[in-house]
C-alpha cells in the first residue's frame, strides 16, 4: 500500500478561491465603511461595518472548519521505527533504521569491534501515531 | 450530527480501503500468479455467531471451541489464498486479514446507522450512534494502525508481556507445549523458572491458558508460583510503560484463557500474580514506542523481585508473559 498522499482535488482549490474571495469582498466593505465613517455617513458606515466584519468572521470560521476537516481525512506521514542491534559479547549497540524482515533476538550482522554476530534487541518508534493508514 | 457522522463513515471507508489493499499486497508478495482478491473480499464479511448464553452454565467450552474453529478456518484460508508463504508470513497475514476484516465490521456497522438516520431523520437513531463515535473510531484507528504493522512485522505494544518473556528465556532452548506457545527452563536465583510466550516472530498471541495448564500438570502442580506479564490499559493521564503490580490472570480477550488459568491455578491452590505494563488501547495496537519499549525492562526487574520475595530456592515458578508477539522472537 502507498504511504504517498492523493493529490487534492480540484474541489479544494475551487472552495479555498471562494474562501479568499469572501475574504476580500468582506475586508472591502470594512474600508469602505471606515471610509463612510470619516466623511460623517454614520448610517452607511455602520451598515458597511457590520457587514465587512461579519464576512471576515465567516471567511475565517469556512478557513478553519476547512482546515480541521482536512487534518482529520489526510493520512499521517509513516512512522520512522528504529532497530536496537547489540553485541552480546562486548556490549556495542547501535540503532539503525528498521528493515523489512527485523525482529527482536534476530541475529544479524557481526559486531564491528570483536566480529561476533549482533542481535536485534528491540524494535521502537519515537513517535505515537494516531492513524497509520 | 449527520455531517459528523457522514465524515466518519468517510475516514471509515477510506481505513477499510486501504486495509484490504494492504491485504491483498502482503498475499501478492509471495503469490505473483494468484489473484487473492475475490477470495479476500468473501472473508472481509466473515462473522462469528457466540454462544446462546440463556443458560450460561458450560459457555467457556463452547467459547473455545468456537475459537477454535475460528482460527482453525482463517488458517485455512491463508493456506489456500497464501501457499507458499511461510510460517511468520502466515501468521502476519493472518493477522492483516482478522483485523481488515475488523475493520470492515466497524465501518458496515456506522454506515448502516448513518444511512438508517438519514432514511428515519429520527434523532434517536442518530444521537445513540454520535454520542459513541469518539470511542469507535478510536478503536478503529488502533485497528488500521495494527494491520500496517502486522503487514510489516512490526513489534506492537501489546507485545509488551511477550517481549519480557523472550527476554527472560533467550539463550535457553525451547519446546512447543500448546498451539502457538512455546516454554524454555532456564534459572533465577536458584528458582527454576519455566518462561512461556507466543510462537514468534509472526503474529500470534497463540493459547497462553492451555500452555499454563500443560505446565502445571506436568509438574503435577509442583508449581510455587504463577506471574502472567500483559500490557494494560492505562487511563488517561497516566504514562504509557509505566509497570503496576497486582494479584490475578492478566490476560485480556474473551475470557476463556483466563477462565482456564483460574481454574487450574484454583485446583492446585497456586497464587497469580500479575504484571501490567501501562499503554493505552491505541498504543496497544500500534507499533511499539521507545516508553513501551523500556518498560520491558522495568517489568523484567519486578518479575525477578516478585519471585526472589515470594518463593524459596528450589521452588518452580511459571513465568507467562501474555500478547501478540509479531515482530519478537524467541
Amino acid at each position: 500500500m502507498s504511504s504517498g498522499q492523493k493529490p487534492a482535488s480540484y474541489l479544494v482549490y475551487v472552495f479555498m478561491v471562494v474562501v479568499l474571495g469572501i475574504l476580500v469582498f468582506a475586508l472591502y466593505i470594512t474600508f469602505e465603511g471606515f471610509l463612510a465613517l470619516i466623511t460623517g455617513l454614520d448610517q452607511s458606515a455602520t451598515y458597511q461595518l457590520m457587514m465587512g466584519l461579519l464576512g471576515v468572521m465567516m471567511s475565517m470560521y469556512m478557513f478553519m472548519q476547512f482546515r480541521k476537516r482536512l487534518t482529520l481525512i489526510r493520512p499521517p506521514p509513516p512512522l520512522s521505527m528504529t532497530s536496537v542491534v547489540e553485541c552480546k559479547k562486548c556490549g556495542l549497540k547501535s540503532l539503525r533504521k528498521f528493515a523489512r524482515g527485523d525482529f527482536v533476538f534476530k541475529t544479524v550482522e557481526n559486531c564491528e569491534k570483536c566480529s561476533t554476530p549482533m542481535l536485534v534487541t528491540g524494535i521502537y518508534t519515537e513517535e505515537a501515531r494516531k492513524t497509520a493508514l | 450530527m449527520l455531517r459528523e457522522i457522514g465524515a466518519a463513515v468517510f475516514k471509515l471507508k477510506e481505513m477499510k480501503d486501504k486495509a484490504r489493499a494492504l491485504a491483498i499486497a502482503s498475499v501478492r508478495e509471495n503469490e505473483k500468479d494468484l489473484d487473492p482478491t475475490p477470495r479476500i473480499d468473501h472473508f472481509l464479511e466473515y462473522f462469528t455467531i457466540t454462544p446462546a448464553n440463556l443458560d450460561p452454565a458450560g459457555i467457556v467450552p463452547k467459547f473455545e471451541h468456537l475459537i477454535d474453529v475460528s482460527d482453525q478456518r482463517l488458517e485455512d484460508e491463508v493456506k489456500i489464498i497464501a501457499p507458499n508463504a511461510d510460517k511468520v508470513k502466515s501468521n502476519n497475514i493472518e493477522g492483516v486479514l482478522s483485523h481488515t476484516t475488523g475493520l470492515n465490521a466497524i465501518y458496515r456497522f456506522i454506515n448502516h446507522f448513518y444511512l438508517l438516520g438519514k432514511k428515519t431523520m429520527s434523532l434517536y437513531v442518530i444521537m445513540q450512534i454520535q454520542m459513541q463515535l469518539p470511542l469507535i473510531m478510536q478503536f478503529a484507528e488502533a485497528l488500521a494502525n495494527s494491520v500496517k504493522a502486522f503487514a510489516e512485522g512490526q513489534p506492537i505494544g501489546d507485545g509488551a508481556g511477550a517481549l519480557v518473556a523472550a527476554k527472560m528465556m533467550y539463550g535457553t532452548p525451547s519446546r512447543k507445549i500448546s498451539r502457538e506457545i512455546v516454554a524454555a527452563e532456564t534459572q533465577v536465583g536458584n528458582r527454576r523458572l519455566l518462561v512461556l510466550k507466543a510462537e514468534g516472530p509472526g503474529t500470534s498471541v497463540g493459547k497462553p491458558g492451555d500452555g499454563i495448564k500443560k505446565l502445571i500438570e506436568e509438574e503435577e502442580g509442583r508449581v510455587a508460583m504463577v506471574i502472567m506479564i500483559d500490557a494494560a490499559g492505562k487511563y488517561e493521564g497516566e504514562k504509557s510503560g509505566e509497570v503496576s503490580e497486582g494479584v490475578g490472570a492478566a490476560i485480556g480477550g474473551i475470557g476463556v484463557d483466563q477462565f482456564i488459568i483460574e481454574e487450574i491455578s484454583l485446583k492446585y491452590k497456586i497464587p497469580v500474580h500479575a504484571v501490567a505494563i501501562k499503554e493505552s488501547n491505541q498504543e496497544a495496537l500500534s507499533p511499539m514506542t521507545k516508553e513501551i519499549l523500556d518498560g520491558t525492562e522495568t517489568a523484567v526487574a519486578r518479575v525477578k523481585r516478585i519471585i526472589r520475595e515470594g518463593t524459596k530456592e528450589g521452588d518452580t515458578v511459571i513465568v507467562a508473559g501474555v500478547g501478540n508477539t509479531v515482530g519478537i522472537g524467541q
